[in-house]
Formats: structure tokens, C-alpha cells, sequence
């Protein structure tokens, strides 16, 4: 792979990680919603609608963080995690 | 990578159990949480020790990163604390098996009746408050100082800081005034909406942290300079992490409920501290080491000027060889502490020179009118 290609691929990595990150923002806010919504009234969510709202909801955030914010991280942002040996072992942890 | 992993597969197991057997069992989800959480708080305060050791040394970095510091100090302590309330509310907890719950319920917390819980709630809270109050403090001044460096007015913006900061106060009194009778009273029936608004205030202050780090972001990324690029690329990924953090606060995660709604939110605190780790320690350090570098250029170019030598390409050139010794020297002792790289190449560091002397042409022209007219 030439050098421009690199870049573009590097380029489309960050737009992705860009996007999929706040896909992932988005769900996490609507879970917190939801969660919330069991303040006012329990029943509500005690259902079918409940069930599988929080199915897929589950299937597309764990879906996002660990098929795409995961992996592209590194990539994107190989100079910060890869150059210091802390970095490095907390993103293995995280 | 482990933890998310972990928590995506224990995730998994209660979702089936949940699917097929019409109730889970509440260790899941505690198990999700106490990795999540536990595991921030060890990054955060990883993080915090780091970026504490590097002030140490480093005494003149900004006040504002010491803001971070703390909200970083008291965000690890604060996510601790709250991966302990809920094992504490295991333990308490009779029934293990969760199962649909036609009831709402309220829990009246005291000391009398919950003891370590009431004492871990209030320690949280007040922690939570402390992190919010410095991120809040340090995230104002940082954008103050943008503003001002660049002559701009967001009104937007400022109505937007302030009133997150007021709705999240306004929404707390209510339980701030409670603790010294021994009474948490956070979850009462009666202070639905002041809980409704705390929701709201931190997620909107999440959303406010986030766009004050885009905007310097893309504002940095947009100067052709390497390391300007970097510190935007880092600036971004501050964004994300406190967005995230924020909205992960409020998952109250100690609430059994049925469907677990919240676990989903409370299962990603360790990848939320991670980045908002890495990218405020990344940030802060290359900013101030483009500061100190930029500081130096000044500093030579200033004498130079005093001395009337600035003009010849000669002393010009010969700054730029003592920076370019200097700078090499501190980026070389800079990545041996800490493992980031900065740009100090001769064409970034020539490139700071050449703004450094355009910018002190600029000021030398402003401030020549002002000499004529006080001679006339």
C-alpha cells in the first residue's frame, strides 16, 4: 500500500471512529432515558416493547463499542497508545 | 480490551438467562458493574497519579490542567465508591433472583436502617459534585482562554454552561440538605423531578464539555502544524471520554429493575475513563510543550530585539539553531517521562519562529499610532 493510500485509509478510520463513537454516546444517553422512565412508572417496561427495546439496544451498543470503537481506537490513535508502555497496558485492561 | 470483553460476555449470559427464563440473577449484573466501574476508577487514578507526577516536575504547566486533575482525582474515587454501594446493596438485598416488579420502588434511605449504604451514598455524592465542580471550572477557563486568544464571543455556549451548572445545583439541594439529619433522600418519591432534571443538567453538562473540545479541536486541526494537529486529535478524544463519563454517571446502577435498563450505560466506565484518561494527559503535555517551546522562541527573539540584532537573517538563524538544540533536547527528555512524541522537527519549529516574529511585527505596528498620538 502507497503512502496516499495509507492516508486515506487512516482518514476513513478516524471518520468511522468519529461516527461509531457517537452512535455509541446516542445509546448510552437512551439507556440512561429509559432507565429513567422507571421512575415514573414501572409497568411501562415490564412488556414486550420494554423487552425488546432493551434488546436492541444491548445488540447495537456492545455491537458498536466492540466492532468498531475497539479496534479503529488503536489505529486512530496509535501515537498516543502505542508510544508509552502505560498506555499500552491500560488499553489492554480496559 | 479484557474488561469490555468480560463484561460483553457476563452480559451476554444474563441476557439469555433473561430471554429464556423470565428473571436474572442479580450477581450479573454486579459482576458487569464492579469490572466496569472498579476498573475505572483504576485508570482514572492511574491517570491522576501521572499527571501529578508530571506537575510535580513540571510546576509551571496550566492551572486549568490541575482543575482536570482533581475532577480526575475525584471521578476514581467517586466510581469506586459507587462499584461498593452496589456490592453493599447485594448484600442487603434479600431477593437475588430479579423478576418483573409491577411496584415502583422508593427506597427511603437512613442511616438507621442502611448504615454503611447511607454513609457510601452521601460519600459518593459529594465526590460526584467535587468532579463535576472542577471539570465544570476547568473546562470555563480553558474555553475563557480560547475565546480570548482568538477574540470571539459564543454567548450560545455560556448560556449553555450556566444553565447546566444551575439545574445541576438546583437539583441536588434537595439531598445535600437531607445528609446531616442522616437521611438520603435522593431516591424519594416526592423528588422525582428534581432526580429528572440532575439527569438532565449532567447529561446536557456532558454534551457542553464535549463541544468546548470539538470546537478547539477542529480549531487546531485546522493550523497546518503537526503538533497542533496532535493536541486537536487529543482534544477530540477528551470530548468523547467526558461525554460518555458524564452521561455514565447518572446510571444510578445500584437500582435493580426489571429489565436492567442502565447496565447497558454503566458496562462501558472503563473505556469512557480510558480515553478521557489518555487524551487529557496527551493534551495536556503537548500543549505545554508547545507553549514552552513557543515561550523559549519568544524570550530569544525578544532579547535579539533589544539589542537591535532581530533584523539580520544572520541572529535569525542563529535562534533558530539555539531552539531547534533546545527543544530537541526537552522533547527527547519529554517522551523518556512520559512516552509522547511531539513534533520537533526544523520545519515545525521554524514555523513557530516565523509567527512568533510576525506576530511581534503585528504588535509593534499596533502599538507604533499609539506612540504617535501620545507624542502629539
Amino acid at each position: 500500500m502507497n503512502s496516499d493510500m495509507l492516508k486515506l485509509a487512516n482518514h476513513n478510520n478516524k471518520h468511522v471512529f468519529d461516527s461509531m463513537f457517537l452512535i455509541l454516546i446516542c445509546f448510552i444517553g437512551l439507556d440512561v432515558v429509559v432507565s429513567t422512565v422507571f421512575d415514573l412508572s414501572d409497568e411501562k417496561l415490564n412488556t414486550i416493547f420494554g423487552l425488546v427495546l432493551f434488546l436492541s439496544m444491548a445488540c447495537i451498543t456492545f455491537a458498536v463499542a466492540n466492532g468498531f470503537v475497539l479496534p479503529t481506537l488503536k489505529t486512530v490513535y496509535k501515537k498516543a497508545i502505542g508510544q508509552s508502555a502505560l498506555f499500552a497496558v491500560l488499553y489492554k485492561t480496559c | 480490551m479484557i474488561a469490555q470483553l468480560s463484561v460483553t460476555v457476563i452480559f451476554a449470559v444474563m441476557v439469555f438467562e433473561f430471554v429464556f427464563f423470565n428473571s436474572f440473577h442479580s450477581i450479573f449484573k454486579v459482576v458487569i458493574i464492579a469490572v466496569s466501574y472498579f476498573e475505572a476508577s483504576f485508570i482514572l487514578c492511574a491517570m491522576g497519579y501521572k499527571l501529578f507526577s508530571w506537575f510535580r516536575v513540571n510546576p509551571r504547566g496550566s492551572k486549568t490542567m490541575l482543575f482536570y486533575l482533581l475532577s480526575m482525582v475525584f471521578a476514581s474515587f467517586s466510581l469506586g465508591l459507587s462499584g461498593l454501594v452496589v456490592f453493599n446493596g447485594l448484600i442487603l438485598n434479600d431477593s437475588l433472583l430479579i423478576q418483573p416488579n409491577k411496584n415502583v420502588v422508593f427506597p427511603v434511605i437512613t442511616f438507621e436502617s442502611f448504615g454503611v449504604l447511607f454513609t457510601l451514598l452521601s460519600i459518593t455524592l459529594i465526590s460526584y459534585i467535587s468532579a463535576y465542580l472542577s471539570i465544570w471550572i476547568g473546562t470555563v477557563s480553558l474555553f475563557r482562554t480560547y475565546l480570548k486568544t482568538r477574540n470571539l464571543h459564543k454567548k450560545k455556549i455560556w448560556i449553555l454552561a450556566f444553565a447546566s451548572l444551575f439545574s445541576y445545583l438546583t437539583a441536588i439541594v434537595p439531598t445535600l440538605i437531607f445528609i446531616p439529619s442522616k437521611q438520603f433522600v435522593f431516591d424519594d418519591q416526592s423528588l422525582l423531578y428534581f432526580r429528572i432534571l440532575f439527569k438532565i443538567s449532567v447529561i446536557s453538562s456532558g454534551i457542553f464539555f464535549g463541544i468546548i473540545f470539538i470546537v478547539m479541536s477542529n480549531s487546531m486541526t485546522s493550523i497546518k502544524r503537526k503538533s497542533s494537529a496532535m493536541i486537536g486529535k487529543y482534544s477530540r478524544m477528551s470530548a468523547y471520554g467526558i461525554t460518555t463519563l458524564a452521561i455514565i454517571t447518572v446510571s444510578q446502577p445500584y437500582v435493580l429493575s426489571y429489565p436492567p435498563f442502565g447496565i447497558i450505560s454503566s458496562s462501558f466506565g472503563a473505556l469512557a475513563s480510558f480515553i478521557i484518561a489518555i487524551g487529557f494527559y496527551s493534551m495536556a503535555i503537548s500543549a505545554s510543550q508547545e507553549a514552552h517551546i513557543r515561550h523559549l522562541i519568544a524570550k530569544e527573539l525578544k532579547e535579539a530585539d533589544l539589542i537591535g540584532k532581530l533584523g539580520t537573517a544572520h541572529r535569525v538563524k542563529e535562534i533558530e539553531k539555539k531552539v531547534m538544540d533546545i527543544s530537541k533536547e526537552k522533547t527527547n527528555a519529554l517522551k523518556d517521562q512520559t512516552g509522547i512524541e511531539y513534533d520537533d522537527s526544523d520545519e515545525a519549529i521554524k514555523n513557530h519562529l516565523d509567527e512568533i516574529i510576525k506576530e511581534m511585527q503585528q504588535q509593534r505596528q499596533q502599538q507604533q499610532p499609539l506612540k504617535k498620538n501620545k507624542g502629539t
